[in-house]
């Protein structure tokens, strides 16, 4: 339960979700827009950590005292641990067989 | 011997098969047999006329309206109640046939030992006289019309090959067609009479059309069947207008000849006239037409002797004359006649033929002006020569054909045929003359031609040896068949008048105007050709100068010329015109004309499937499914953040949704 001193201190839920959108759409623009593989790898980390900051704060405002937000964030910080070692795992055997991490030199699946 | 008469036909038949088979293994390629076959044939021939002539009865059991006959038969097969068979019939007239046909085939056999000796082909011609012979043996014994058929189609095929026998010889080999394809002319008459008979009577057989022929064929059935049956005759034997083939014949070699004019061919029509004679003498008509071609046969045949050079066509010429003596014969109603004079006939002209043969033998060239005093060289050949010299010009009481010619006259005088009796006459001085030529310019007088008259030489046995047989026989065969065995006692004198057998001849009764007749003729002709080539002896050339329409006439062989034009209207003219027809309006019109309307429906065709069956349908799908892909391959761009923009997109689309944007 959290008293009122506190809560007043608290900054509002309203301005968490504003920066875990802020933070998915960083994420999705740098996802789209960064050449180096490298820089979309570390784009989609911000779109998971946008995830993080909206499940940890709903489950700080909606249902204090419950960990089920937290839990899941963990859980996601776990999922993106696992994703970055395949990205880069990709990344580096493209670069051994294309000698570039470009995104634009690698469409060999174009129709 | 009568009882096996088949064998008479049938051993040369085997025989020419035989020679023709296994002939290059026999010593003398097979010669020997064919002689000796015919020497058989002849001895048994022999003992039937004897038989015949001593005890008819007993060998002829069979009495029919033209005499006794002898008769077996064989069925072959037969059509509805018409028996076909196959059989052998012999009386007085066959009887007599047989021997000349096997007597003069067997001396032409042994004389053509020495005559073909080294020449190409020896045995194989000795097959072909066999055949000949056999062919012509077929006929005489024929008891029906079909068989009778058969040996004179079969006598056709022999006379073909024995005439273009020399078929490297361009001249030999268009003879043998000529001979082959005019004679066809005439039996095509002779089958549809032969048709005519068997429809209209219903049998083919010879003993039964005698017996029946008077009471069921009326004048003018008889008329047709009639002049059909001499159209074969006027082939075969060679009668006006059908006579262009005997001439050219002489390309055959010289035997051959003397076998084609004496005892086969040419004989055949006339025996044919013999066997029919019934028939004949139910028709005046017929009777008229048939004695007035054999008159004017012999008369231009004649005049053609006048001026031939090559001796063989002399003789070519007066064996048409003689045929042309015994149709006449025939067509005054007088078969004994006619069939005697054939049977003389063919002593003496195979003897003349096959002398003319040693002749030419002897100086390798036919042509008489470049022969002349061969008598010294070559006396066999001239005497026996001289022999047939006397029987064709009939030369009064010492030669046969005296005897069957005074026949034929009293026969025609008989018949008050006036104009026919004249023509007989001038053809018997005409013969008289051109034979005496050919005597003078062969035997006698100075050789023209030095060089050929060195080299000449009598003959060989094998040669002389025959000549010196016909040359009995020319000169005895008359005597013997008119007095010792009577010739009237063979073949009754008219048809339908068995018992009337009297002997008529140059003393009957009433016949002293045609022994003068020809006694005139005999003197005339002798004379004639003693002053013209004894004592004036003139020049060929400056004769036929001094004549030049009369030569004309004598030597362009008109009828020829005729029948040049009549093929090439008949059949080169068509012939021209069907090939114009044929290449304007088949070939040019419609083989090309549908030609172009395929080619034309094929343009069509072609520019619909290059157009609208693959232009729009194969290519038009094709292009539709290129287009498409090209326009998603756009979308496959490879590019993964495009792929990713994508997704947002969508992502976006749907969240839009979830919170109401759209509805």
């Amino acid at each position: 339960m959290l008293n009122d001193s506190v809560a007043t201190l608290m900054p509002s839920l309203f301005s968490y979700l504003l920066v875990g959108a802020a933070l998915l759409s960083l994420g999705i623009f740098g996802a789209l827009s960064r050449r180096n593989m490298l820089g979309v790898l570390i784009a989609i980390e911000l779109i998971f950590n946008a995830a993080n900051i909206n499940l940890v704060a709903f489950n700080r405002y909606l249902h204090p005292g419950q960990p089920w937000g937290q839990a899941f964030a963990i859980f996601v910080i776990a999922l993106a641990a696992a994703e970055a070692v395949v990205g880069l795992a990709l990344v580096l055997t493209i670069y051994r067989h294309f000698k570039t991490v470009l995104s634009e030199d690698l469409n060999i699946l174009k129709g | 011997m009568i009882d096996h008469a088949h064998l008479i036909p049938l051993l040369p038949l085997a025989a020419s098969v035989l020679i023709i088979l296994f002939g290059r293994w026999l010593p003398l390629e097979g010669a020997w047999l064919a002689i000796l076959v015919a020497l058989a044939g002849l001895v048994q021939s022999s003992v039937i006329l004897v038989g015949v002539f001593t005890r008819p009865e007993v060998l002829l059991p069979n009495l029919g309206p033209a005499g006794r006959f002898f008769e077996m038969s064989w069925d072959w097969f037969s059509i509805g109640n018409h028996r076909m068979e196959l059989g052998i019939m012999i009386d007085g007239m066959s009887a007599m046939m047989l021997v000349v046909v096997t007597l003069v085939s067997f001396l032409v056999q042994v004389y053509s030992l020495g005559y073909q000796r080294g020449k190409p082909r020896f045995g194989r011609y000795y097959a072909y006289l066999s055949f000949f012979t056999a062919s012509m043996l077929i006929l005489v014994v024929a008891n029906n019309l079909l068989q009778f058929f058969i040996g004179w189609e079969l006598m056709g095929l022999s006379s073909y090959l024995l005439i273009g026998f020399e078929f490297e010889r361009p001249a030999a080999a268009q003879a043998s067609r000529k001979a082959f394809i005019t004679t066809r002319v005439g039996d095509l008459g002779f089958y549809l009479g032969l048709l005519l008979i068997f429809t209209s009577l219903g049998t083919a057989n010879f003993g039964i059309l005698g017996a029946e022929s008077v009471k069921t064929i009326g004048p003018g059935l008889a008329t047709a069947i009639a002049l059909l049956l001499f159209c074969g005759t006027v082939g075969k034997s060679a009668q006006l207008p059908l006579h262009v083939w005997l001439p050219d014949a002489m390309e055959g070699p010289t035997p051959v000849s003397a076998l084609i004019h004496a005892a086969t061919m040419v004989a055949a029509g006339v025996y044919l006239l013999g066997r029919f004679s019934f028939i004949f003498a139910l028709s005046p008509v017929a009777q008229t037409v048939v004695a007035w071609t054999g008159g004017l046969t012999a008369l231009g045949a004649a005049l053609s002797a006048l001026t031939a050079t090559d001796i063989k066509k002399v003789l070519a010429y007066s064996t048409i004359s003689q045929l042309g003596y015994m149709v006449l014969a025939m067509g005054v109603g007088d078969p004994q006649a006619g069939m005697f004079h054939l049977t003389t006939h063919a002593f003496f002209k195979a003897l003349l033929f096959l002398g003319a043969g040693s002749v030419i033998h002897a100086v390798h060239t036919n042509e008489m002006p470049a022969m002349g005093g061969l008598g010294k060289k070559m006396p066999v050949t001239f005497i026996t020569m001289f022999c047939a010299w006397l029987a064709i010009i009939g030369f009064p009481y010492v030669s046969s054909g005296f005897y069957s010619k005074e026949a034929i006259l009293a026969a025609v005088y008989e018949k008050h045929e006036i104009a026919l009796l004249a023509i007989a006459g001038f053809t018997a001085l005409l013969t008289t003359f051109y034979m005496t030529r050919l005597m003078i310019l062969t035997f006698i007088g100075t050789p023209r031609d030095a060089e050929r008259f060195r080299h000449a030489h009598e003959s060989g046995l094998s040669m002389t040896l025959p000549l010196s047989v016909l040359a009995a026989l020319s000169l005895f065969a008359g005597f013997l068949l008119h007095y010792i065995w009577p010739f009237a006692n063979l073949v009754p004198r008219a048809a339908h008048a068995v018992a009337e057998t009297v002997g008529h001849g140059p003393e009957g009764g009433g016949h002293a105007v045609v022994l003068a007749l020809s006694l005139a003729a005999l003197g005339l002709g002798l004379l004639g050709a003693y002053t013209v080539y004894i004592l004036r002896n003139p020049d060929p050339e400056k004769m036929a100068a001094r004549f030049p329409g009369l030569h004309a006439l004598l030597t362009v062989r008109h009828f020829d010329r005729f029948y040049l034009k009549l093929a090439d209207w008949l059949c080169f003219k068509p012939a021209a015109f069907l090939q114009a027809f044929d290449y304007a309006v088949i070939d040019q019109f419609l083989v090309d004309g549908v030609g172009a309307v395929g080619r034309l429906l094929s343009r069509i065709q072609s520019w619909i499937d290059d157009n609208i069956v693959d232009g729009i349908l194969v290519n038009g799908f094709g292009g539709m499914a290129t287009r498409i892909g090209a326009g998603l391959r756009a979308l496959q761009s490879g590019a993964v953040q495009n792929y990713l923009l994508g997704a947002a997109l969508g992502a976006f689309a749907l969240l839009l949704w979830s919170v109401g944007v759209f509805g």
